[in-house]
């Protein structure tokens, strides 16, 4: 088998990890933002779930969270097929370690920001969405691309439960032709190429930013 | 005589232990422009920032109109959102919102807040731009603009609200003095035209020619307080003077 | 709950020995990729920041996968273990030398004129004022590339490596508590991570306090 033959079949793999990652980022950015927003509250009782959450969500490694809601799951009733299983842990640890992200985003938009805002007559409300979420979710924005990357680069893990992602397909197809360095030294170049043009973006419009949006 | 517009009732203001304005009292008439100078420190931002809820009063009251400037609206009282519409606030940074043009920034607050139609928010927005001699920037976002033309932004952008009352926080200690001119010439115009106006700055010059009175604050307290000739002429507070003495050799 | 724990305890020790032999190697040999980064030889500092992003852009497991089921099968045929250390310990070089990199390009520049404007000769620039300053700065990044380190570990046990992952699969296999057995591993992996916030944070402090007295 050459290369024109392995890339049909390794492309069928890479479209189950796109399809992972997409539904990641998707479920775990908005869950992330909602745990910085829920930590801004002056509830004690909130922020201290939440820190326990965000805590346990980058403290344990992928792996094992990816197992314990896959093999987890079912001793509750909740019969999860893989890639549901594997989305579902992915997006905890996203949804961990992005509020981080957003956190650090919104408490760097100054105070003299949303005061000019009240002082103008916006409601609480008012000022997180008009004037707080734009500014914040723009200063976040190189550091969850970057994350994004990071995070595709995860979705090989859920090699361990059996999705026919890209990982999976290469070793399946190694282990039929034998020819287990060139195989995986290709399935590891496309995860190169998301990498290195993922960052090449992120650095790109995180220039752009600085240029239109910066403070004085 | 005509009750006062903006009301300070002997006020307390302190920042954890530290007592930052200590029992002071203030009324401001309506049209009046009164300027508050000081040492650095003296409380002057503090006791701005309480007339319109943005530093919470420790013990006393402040009165708008005489209705009690109160976090939680009700009856004989006035709460932010209410206050937002008669009383604005210029600030030493500016406070600019940078994701948005500069017509935006003075269209926002008008269509939200006050409920104004898209045209009409835009035809006032450019009106007051062209008053403050920035029209040319509207569709600019804050950051590409001078220092003065993101101050005088911000001052349209007060205006916008149709206030009775403007609130300025030092306007143009953050500018460069060829900047600052322009925008104290705006608020001189706007003196001259009748808003009530209380500005805290170290601009000595613009207090002398403009204000109606000038308050001196020291160490959380109105030491002294006159017309402008009164207290640059003949201060008669130690404090005063040397204060004077120093700000105007340089 | 106890044997469960019991089972798991016994993977504590080949976790770390996994984690704290390629941190070695990743300290060790990331410190002179860093320095081939900062080169003024624009095709060693090419090299070396081609050789970071390549190791960076690809996942560990697949790494891992290269190495033990690719090279390991035609070139040479190494334990698990040992295949497990050698790689994570490459994977770990790549972003110490990021670490050392931030760290040394934090030191302002005046510092670095002030001291050849005072005779120190190049080393000594290097070793009295660039390193203290760099290492103080890479600190914090570097605790989080260990613990990075640490959570990424557990990708070894899919090459059979009996960590505390591989210990709790085994242990899944048993028994119905899969639930009970996860979440006891990720919260040892959560404690052994806590020494190692706290020692980086001692150290820094301890730096600090020498490097800019305070």
């Amino acid at each position: 088998m050459n290369l024109l033959e392995l890339l049909p079949k390794l492309l069928d793999g890479l479209t189950v990890s796109a399809l992972m990652w997409a539904l990641t980022l998707l479920i775990g950015y908005p869950l992330g933002l909602l745990l910085s927003l829920v930590q801004r509250t002056p509830s004690k009782a909130f922020s201290a779930i939440v820190f326990v959450v965000v805590e346990l969500g980058r403290g344990a490694p992928v792996l094992v969270v990816l197992y314990l809601v896959y093999f987890g799951l079912p001793n509750v009733g909740v019969l999860l097929p893989a890639i549901p299983a594997a989305v579902i842990a992915f997006a905890i640890t996203t949804a961990a370690y992005s509020s981080e992200i957003f956190r650090g985003a919104l408490s760097s938009i100054p105070r003299g920001q949303l005061e000019a805002a009240r002082v103008l007559g916006f409601s609480p409300a008012q000022q997180v969405v008009s004037i707080l979420l734009p500014q914040a979710l723009r200063v976040a924005l190189p550091a969850l691309i970057g994350f994004a990357i990071t995070v595709f680069q995860g979705t090989a893990l859920a090699y361990a439960i059996s999705v026919p992602e890209l990982l999976g397909r290469a070793y399946n197809e190694a282990n039929i032709s034998f020819r287990y360095v060139e195989v995986l030294a290709v399935a590891g170049a496309v995860y190169l190429v998301v990498s290195l043009v993922g960052t090449w973006v992120a650095d790109r419009i995180e220039r752009r930013m600085n240029k239109a949006f910066a403070r004085t | 005589m005509a009750a006062p517009l903006i009301s300070v009732d002997h006020v307390d203001l302190s920042y954890g232990a530290k007592a930052v304005v200590r029992d002071v009292s203030l009324d401001v008439a309506r049209g009046e422009v009164v300027c508050i100078i000081g040492p650095s420190g003296a409380g002057k931002s503090s006791l701005l920032r309480c007339m319109n809820l943005l530093a919470p009063v420790s013990s006393g009251r402040v009165l708008f109109d005489g209705l009690e400037v109160s976090p939680k609206a009700g009856e004989g009282r006035i709460d932010q959102r209410q206050l937002a519409r008669r009383m604005g606030m210029v600030f030493q940074h500016f406070e600019l919102f940078p994701h948005l043009t500069i017509r935006a920034n003075l269209t926002l607050p008008q269509e939200r807040i006050l409920g104004r139609g898209k045209a009409e928010a835009r035809e006032r927005a450019d009106a007051l731009l062209e008053r403050v001699g920035i029209l040319a920037q509207a569709e600019q976002y804050p950051a590409t603009c001078s220092g003065g033309q993101q101050q005088r932004a911000a001052i349209a952008r007060a205006l916008a609200m149709d206030p009775e009352a403007i609130l300025f926080d030092e306007p143009t200690s953050a500018l460069d003095p060829e900047y600052g001119a322009e925008v104290l010439a705006v608020m001189k115009s706007l003196a001259a035209e009748g808003i009530t106006m209380v500005v805290v700055t170290h601009e000595m010059g613009f207090a002398r020619e403009v204000a109606d009175r000038v308050v001196v604050m020291d160490a959380g307290q109105i030491i002294e307080q006159g017309t402008s000739q009164q207290v640059f002429e003949s201060p008669s507070h130690p404090v005063t003077q040397r204060f004077l003495r120093a700000v105007l050799r340089g | 709950m106890v044997d469960i724990l019991l089972a798991l305890v016994q993977g504590i020790g080949v976790t770390i020995g996994v984690t704290g032999l390629a941190i070695v190697i990743g300290l060790a040999l990331g410190a002179p990729i860093a320095a081939l980064r900062l080169s003024s030889n624009r095709v060693l500092s090419f090299v070396a920041g081609a050789i970071v992003n390549v190791v960076r852009g690809v996942p560990a497991i697949v790494w891992l996968f290269f190495v033990f089921y690719g090279l390991g099968s035609s070139l040479v045929r190494f334990d698990p273990f040992t295949t497990a250390v050698l790689t994570l310990g490459v994977f770990a070089a790549a972003q110490f030398a990021e670490a050392y990199r931030g760290g040394l390009l934090s030191v302002p520049r005046g510092q670095t004129e002030a001291a050849r404007v005072l005779g120190f000769g190049r080393v000594h620039v290097f070793t009295l004022v660039q390193l203290p300053q760099a290492l103080l700065a890479a600190i914090p990044a570097g605790a989080t590339v260990a613990i990075g380190l640490l959570k990424e570990s557990a990708v070894v046990s899919i090459i059979g490596v009996m960590d505390i992952t591989g210990r709790a699969s085994a242990a899944a296999l048993r028994s119905s508590d899969d639930i009970l057995i996860y979440s006891l591993a990720a919260v040892l992996y959560i404690a052994l991570s806590i020494p190692v916030a706290l020692l980086s944070r001692g150290v820094h402090g301890v730096l600090e306090r020498r490097v800019h007295a305070r």
